[in-house]
This record gives C-alpha cells, sequence and structure tokens, in this order.
C-alpha cells in the first residue's frame, strides 16, 4: 500500500482516515527520524520518548497539514523543536559513558579486515565523539544535513534560521569534526 | 552566535578546507558522508512502532475530535473575517449619530418666519431668540366696538382688515420696517399698505411673541410722554404688526418697574429694553373705571409724538395690552373688586403664560 506515492500524499491519504498510508508513510521515515532523535540526545529513553512525542503531534495536526513543504521537512521541524527543548533543559552534555552506550550500537561488517575494521572503528567512534562535542546548534544541522540530506533552505525552513547561519553552523561543525578525525 | 564569536579557533588553516566544505553541502558522498552511513543506524523498537500505529489509528477512530480539532481554525477565521465589516457598520452608525446631532433642527417654515417677523436686533442674544414663544390663546369673540368719543383713530379701527391676505413674511418685514420707521420719529404715513381694525390685531396674541425679541435696540428714553390718544394726528392706515409692537412697547412702559422685580435674570434684561423702547416712543397708556360699570376698566392706549394709532376698549371682557392689564387688576384691588381683580389676573395669566406675577398681586392668585 502506498508505494507509488509520494510521502506527501500518504500523508493526506491518512488525514482522509487512511490507516494504511500511515503504515507506508511511517515505515518509509521512522529510521531516519530515530536516528536523527537519538544522535541529537544520547539518552536512548528520551530519544524513544522524543520520537513517539513527534509522531503524535503528526498525527493530531494531520488535519492541518498542507503541501507547502516535503514531508519529512515538516516532520523534521516537529522533531527539531522537540529536540531544541530538551536541549534547552538538559545541559551539559550527556557524559561519555551514554556516548560509548551509542558507539556499541555500531554495526560493524563482518568481513571487513581485523586492522581496517580498528581503523573503521576508531573513525566511527571520532565522528561519533565530535557529534557529541558539537554545540546543539551545530550538531542539529549537521545531522539534518547527514542524515535526511536536507538541503541549506530545508535546514533554514526546519530550525527557524536564516540562510547564511545555517551555512555558518554547518561550515564550523564541519571544520570541528575534520579536526577531531585528523587526530 | 558563539560559532562566529571564535572563527580563528576552529576555521582551519588549510587551502583545501572550502574545497572540501563545499563539496560536502553539494555531495551525497564525500568522505565525510561516506563515513557518517557507516555509523550504526539504530531504529525505533517494535513495540514503539506497535505504539504510534495503534495511536494514529485511534487517532482516525475519533473523528469528531479531528474534526474539531479542524473546524476550530475554520470558526475562528470566519469570526476574524466579519470583524472589519462589524467594524466598518459600529463606525458608520457613530459617524450618522454624531452629523444627527450636529446638524441644527429644522424649524418649521412658519416658525423661521416667526424668528424673521421678530426682527432680532444684532446684540440680541441668541437664546432669547429661540426662546419657544407660548401657543396664543384664541381670544374671545371680539364684539364690536363700542361706542367712543369721536376718535380721529377710529376710521383706521374699522378699515376693511386687509392683512389677513398678506403672507407672515411679508407682515414681517414690513414689520421691521415700520420698527424702524417709527424709531427714527415717525414715518408711518409712508406705511399705508396695511389696515386693521383693532379688533383684528389680537393684542393679547401677539405681544407675547413680540415681547422678548423686539424690546432691543431702542435708545433709552429719559421719559413717557403723557397719554395723548385723543391728540394724536390721524395716522395713515396702520400697520398691524407695527401697532402692536408699538402697543406691547407702550404697555410695557407703565409697569416696568414690578415687572423687572418679578422677571428673571433673562426677562429682566429683555423688560428693561422694552421698556426702554415704550418710553423712548412716547406712548402710554389710561386706565380708568368705566362709569357705566362698576368693576370694569376702559383703558386706552394712544400714540406718543410718532401718532402711533391708539387703541381702546373695556376689561372685560376687551384684554388689555400687558402692562394695562397689570395696571387694571391694581385699580380693581385699589377700589375694592377683589374678586374682578383675581379673575382679572387669571385671565391675565391664561393671556400670558409666561408673565411673572408681581409681588404686591402674588396675594391673588
Amino acid at each position: 500500500m502506498g508505494t507509488g506515492k509520494t510521502d506527501e500524499e500518504l500523508m493526506l491519504a491518512y488525514a482522509q482516515g487512511d490507516a494504511l498510508a500511515f503504515d507506508a508513510l511511517y515505515a518509509r521515515t521512522r529510521g531516519m527520524l530515530y536516528r536523527f532523535i537519538l544522535r541529537s540526545v544520547p539518552e536512548r529513553a528520551v530519544a524513544d520518548e522524543l520520537f513517539q512525542d513527534t509522531w503524535s503531534r503528526a498525527i493530531h495536526a494531520r488535519a492541518r497539514y498542507r503541501v507547502e513543504a516535503k514531508f519529512s521537512t515538516w516532520l523534521l521541524q516537529i522533531a527539531h523543536n522537540l529536540v531544541v527543548d530538551h536541549q534547552r533543559r538538559l545541559r551539559p552534555q550527556a557524559d561519555a559513558d551514554e556516548s560509548e552506550h551509542v558507539l556499541g550500537l555500531l554495526d560493524v561488517p563482518e568481513r571487513e579486515r581485523p586492522e581496517e575494521v580498528l581503523s573503521d572503528f576508531e573513525q566511527r567512534r571520532r565522528l561519533q565523539l565530535a557529534l557529541e562535542a558539537l554545540p546543539d546548534e551545530q550538531r542539529n544541522a549537521f545531522l539534518l544535513r547527514m542524515e535526511s540530506n536536507l538541503s541549506l533552505e530545508e535546514i533554514a525552513q526546519v530550525t527557524g534560521a536564516g540562510h547564511e547561519t545555517v551555512k555558518s553552523r554547518l561550515r564550523y561543525a564541519f571544520a570541528k569534526i575534520r579536526e577531531r578525525l585528523a587526530e | 552566535m558563539s560559532d562566529i564569536k571564535k572563527p580563528s579557533q576552529t576555521t582551519p588553516p588549510e587551502h583545501g578546507f572550502d574545497a572540501e566544505f563545499d563539496a560536502f553541502l553539494r555531495e551525497q558522498d564525500s568522505r565525510l558522508a561516506a563515513l557518517y552511513r557507516k555509523l550504526p543506524h539504530p531504529e525505533p523498537d517494535a513495540a514503539i512502532d506497535a505504539q504510534v500505529r495503534a495511536q494514529a489509528r485511534s487517532a482516525l477512530r475519533m473523528p469528531n475530535e479531528a474534526a474539531a480539532q479542524a473546524s476550530r481554525p475554520v470558526a475562528r477565521s470566519r469570526v476574524q473575517r466579519w470583524l472589519p465589516a462589524f467594524g466598518a457598520a459600529a463606525t458608520l452608525l457613530l459617524v450618522a449619530g454624531l452629523a444627527w446631532r450636529l446638524v441644527p433642527p429644522t424649524t418649521p417654515p412658519r416658525r423661521e418666519t416667526a424668528a424673521i417677523a421678530d426682527a432680532p436686533a444684532p446684540g440680541v442674544a441668541q437664546s432669547e431668540r429661540t426662546v419657544p414663544m407660548p401657543a396664543p390663546v384664541p381670544p374671545p369673540a371680539q364684539p364690536a366696538t363700542p361706542p367712543a368719543p369721536v376718535d380721529a383713530t377710529a376710521q383706521y379701527r374699522h378699515t376693511p382688515n386687509t392683512v389677513a391676505a398678506k403672507p407672515e413674511s411679508s407682515i414681517a418685514a414690513d414689520n421691521a420696517k415700520t420698527d424702524a420707521k417709527s424709531n427714527a420719529g415717525g414715518a408711518l404715513a409712508a406705511a399705508p399698505k396695511i389696515a386693521a381694525p383693532a379688533s383684528a390685531t389680537l393684542p393679547g396674541s401677539a405681544e407675547p411673541r413680540a415681547f422678548p425679541s423686539r424690546a432691543v435696540e431702542q435708545p433709552r428714553a429719559k421719559s413717557a410722554p403723557p397719554p395723548v390718544a385723543a391728540t394724536a394726528p390721524p395716522p395713515p392706515p396702520a400697520a398691524m404688526e407695527a401697532e402692536t409692537a408699538r402697543s406691547a412697547a407702550r404697555a410695557a412702559a407703565a409697569p416696568a418697574p414690578e415687572l423687572r422685580e418679578s422677571a428673571s435674570a433673562d426677562g429682566a434684561a429683555a423688560m428693561q429694553a422694552f421698556a426702554d423702547k415704550a418710553t423712548a416712543g412716547g406712548s402710554s397708556f389710561v386706565v380708568r373705571p368705566e362709569p357705566s360699570a362698576p368693576g370694569r376698566y376702559h383703558w386706552e392706549i394712544g400714540g406718543g409724538p410718532t401718532a402711533a394709532p391708539a387703541r381702546d376698549g373695556i376689561y372685560p371682557p376687551d384684554p388689555p395690552p400687558l402692562a394695562a392689564w397689570v395696571q387694571i387688576v391694581r385699580a380693581m384691588l385699589r377700589d375694592g373688586h377683589r374678586d374682578a381683580a383675581r379673575q382679572a389676573l387669571a385671565d391675565l395669566r391664561a393671556q400670558h403664560p409666561d408673565f411673572r406675577v408681581p409681588p404686591d398681586l402674588r396675594g391673588l392668585e
């Protein structure tokens, strides 16, 4: 059901009462949304809560949904607002143990050579730590770019920031991650 | 912003940084993107998936809630859409109400004519000119003028009335003209157009109308001449309103002190001017008992040097001018006809509702 339809069409169909359209839409976007939230708030329980809260708001707002932007952008906007609210409530950042917990979720390919596996594992670990160390605004922009492939304009729409501000955040995030990976 | 304040700490010095960053922004498969895709891909638990799907289905089973949520903004927008219309209507109503309040009240043409006929002087206050006049009480049927001593003015009193057919506006204009001429020293002979018998002038009804407003622009005279009704030069056919005004002025001349005492502040000023005008005109009146009928009084108003037409009568029943009427009441009291005096005062009040009874006559009420 709904394989040939866009996300926006599925959302409109669900708003009209089609439950299967929601299932198809959820299957398409659940991973992307969950990873964005989980990498923004390292505590898994919080990520689960924010994930459910995001969908709950989208479900209740289905009648007001208008196809003025991509559905993923609209959904990420809801999630971003919840994440930012949580980040403002919880400072400082998560400690190293939580980061290690996230790193433990890595899915390592089994057929890679041991040295390469170690090297690649170290690179991913550094990337994960670099992401954790980023300021919230820079990390959110970076995740929206990397996880959801959003453009600068779409990131600006989701975060409510200006185009140049988003570009600046991405630039600094990119520089810090690059510096951390080069250590 | 914190990420802009310290560029030197974070901006790498390498020349290839900008190129790598542009590639990061443009390309989907940059080196950093490839590394990011190697990060674990965690997904929500199946329990969370089940909860979300169950919530989505339960939301569809509550269409009322969804309909309410969907209709709430619409209803709000309908109200907001009508708000400017309501505001415009309220503003229009307010402006119309203010305009209706500010527009001067329109008076019927007859009232305008009356106002013109009153010939307000330049110095007369607006309030004096617009004071509503009491409705004149129709005078009793006027009997034929009783035989009187041969009087040069008699021929004018019995001249056929031609004023009835004249419009009021013309009368008013003539009235004003006549007043001016009489003030100037007697050119009444130049106004022969209107001739009316004394009984046609309805003095009782004309005087209240002329009283407040005509009494203004006359210069103050030192004294009133003695009554000279019988010796007045024969005037031309008299203008009805001229005679009315003049008789009112003459009537006010004699009892002016009493009237001034009893009048209100505005009325006192008008009364003073009225008396002044009458005095300047040199007219007067005579009140004497009628020998043939005890309790009845002969009154007579005569023209002064201006040779205004004179009138006379016997009260009761002939209603005299206001001042003469007051004098008749006093004369009745003086001569012991108290009941007649009470009746005369009642008649006077009926004819002049705005007249304030002098203090010496208040015991009769």
